[in-house]
């Protein structure tokens, strides 16, 4: 992935991002911190397609998976598994038990997603966006809201996502992310400092 | 795109609000054809006129049935802000071709009038575009532009009592006029006023799948 003075604002006076360069390239883990109101979101929003900048240019590779933070439950009464399955279908791969079972999801996969616990709803996004092998990965504040088993579980789907060539892109409040990290930045009112 | 809109309607299916449109339309249904409803075309443009305002509702309901966190990770999963519009449009235009096969099968039972298969057909198609056209209106008042619930909706009823008063302002003027305003039904007027509607909502769609991929 390749972001060229890439903006966004939402006007001239609210600038949230600011002309930032970044590349993330195959195989690379990329963390991205900063205070809240930075510019993380908006920047793995960006990252991952789900904002289009109003300046500069974004390269990605084809199959990009993206994982939000799950800070609002969803009006959606589907159950998890069939979610999972539809979500798949849509990105054409086939869906994944392996990333269930390692996030400890399988007794939520029989339950609606509106009736789960902002906790489980991260492990069910991480679970939708690790599973078929993406080019890329944007992770938007992952470790938030999981349990300690949930976030070894995630460290070790993230160390075998970049093994077999996954770029991702993550961004983080916590110190989780720090052993695994091949690069750092900072992003402070829009800018990388 | 087949699988997500596919995804559209299992959502639509589970959301309970998506209920509401349906039975308006039954409503209105019901109440045409509570009694002789009189001459097959006349009596069926008028559960087509109510498809416009339910089509634009169905393509509301349709574009917020997630939250924003479930709402990027489908637009990011589908690959852009356009193809997202297209599997929407398809999951809400199946949602009108059933709503189109109940109206067509509700006159046939219930109204004490010939319907040859021509007649069947014409209503279909003026139902289909009336459809098209209420899901291009509920497109270009839909998320991903930033106007609430109540503006989107007065803007929707504004389009569709003006083009109720004004007979060449589509898509209601040139259909109710076509239909119930000559009588009888001249082919060509009919099949004008149907072209336009369904011209006006592809338009519309075109128009928001523009803003859609600049918008993301």
């Amino acid at each position: 992935m390749r972001l060229r003075t890439v903006s966004w604002w939402f006007t001239r006076r609210a600038v949230v991002l600011d002309g930032i360069d970044l590349d993330v390239r195959a195989g690379e883990c990329v963390v991205v911190r900063g205070l809240n109101g930075s510019g993380k979101t908006t920047l793995a929003r960006v990252g991952a397609g789900a904002l289009i900048p109003k300046r500069g240019q974004v390269e990605r590779t084809a199959r990009i998976s993206y994982v939000p933070q799950a800070s609002d439950n969803p009006p959606i009464r589907l159950r998890t598994d069939r979610f999972l399955s539809a979500l798949a279908r849509v990105r054409g791969i086939e869906a994944s038990s392996e990333s269930v079972d390692a996030l400890g999801l399988r007794t939520a996969m029989r339950r609606p997603l509106n009736e789960l616990s902002t906790g489980t709803i991260t492990k069910v996004l991480i679970a939708a966006g690790v599973s078929g092998a993406p080019e890329l990965l944007v992770c938007d504040e992952p470790f938030a809201d999981l349990d300690t088993a949930a976030r070894a579980a995630l460290h070790e789907l993230l160390e075998r996502l970049r093994a077999g060539g996954t770029a991702i892109l993550l961004t983080d409040h916590s110190d989780e992310s720090h052993d695994f990290a091949d690069r750092e930045l900072l992003l402070e009112n829009g800018k990388f400092a | 795109m087949i699988a997500a809109a596919r995804y559209y309607l299992t959502l639509m299916s589970r959301r309970q609000t998506a209920l509401a449109p349906l039975l308006v339309f039954v409503a209105v249904l019901g109440m045409v054809y509570a009694s002789d409803a009189g001459p097959p075309l006349a009596a069926g443009a008028v559960p087509a006129a109510a498809l416009v305002p339910i089509g634009a509702w169905l393509m509301w309901l349709c574009a917020t049935c997630e939250s924003r966190a479930f709402a990027d990770v489908t637009l990011v999963a589908v690959g852009s802000g356009g193809r997202r519009l297209c599997a929407r449009v398809l999951a809400v235009l199946a949602i009108g071709a059933a709503l189109t096969t109940t109206a067509c099968v509700w006159a046939r039972v219930a109204n004490p009038h010939p319907y040859p298969v021509p007649v069947v057909v014409e209503i279909a198609a003026v139902n289909l575009a009336a459809a098209v056209a209420g899901l291009g209106l509920g497109a270009m008042f839909a998320p991903p532009l930033r106007a609430t619930a109540g503006a989107a909706t007065l803007a929707i009823a504004a389009v569709v009592v003006l083009s109720l008063i004004v007979p060449w302002l589509p898509p209601l003027g040139p259909l109710l006029h076509a239909y119930i305003g000559v009588r009888p039904p001249s082919g060509a007027h009919a099949a004008v006023a149907i072209g336009q509607a369904a011209l006006f909502g592809a338009l519309l769609v075109a128009v928001a799948y523009l803003r859609g991929r600049r918008a993301g």
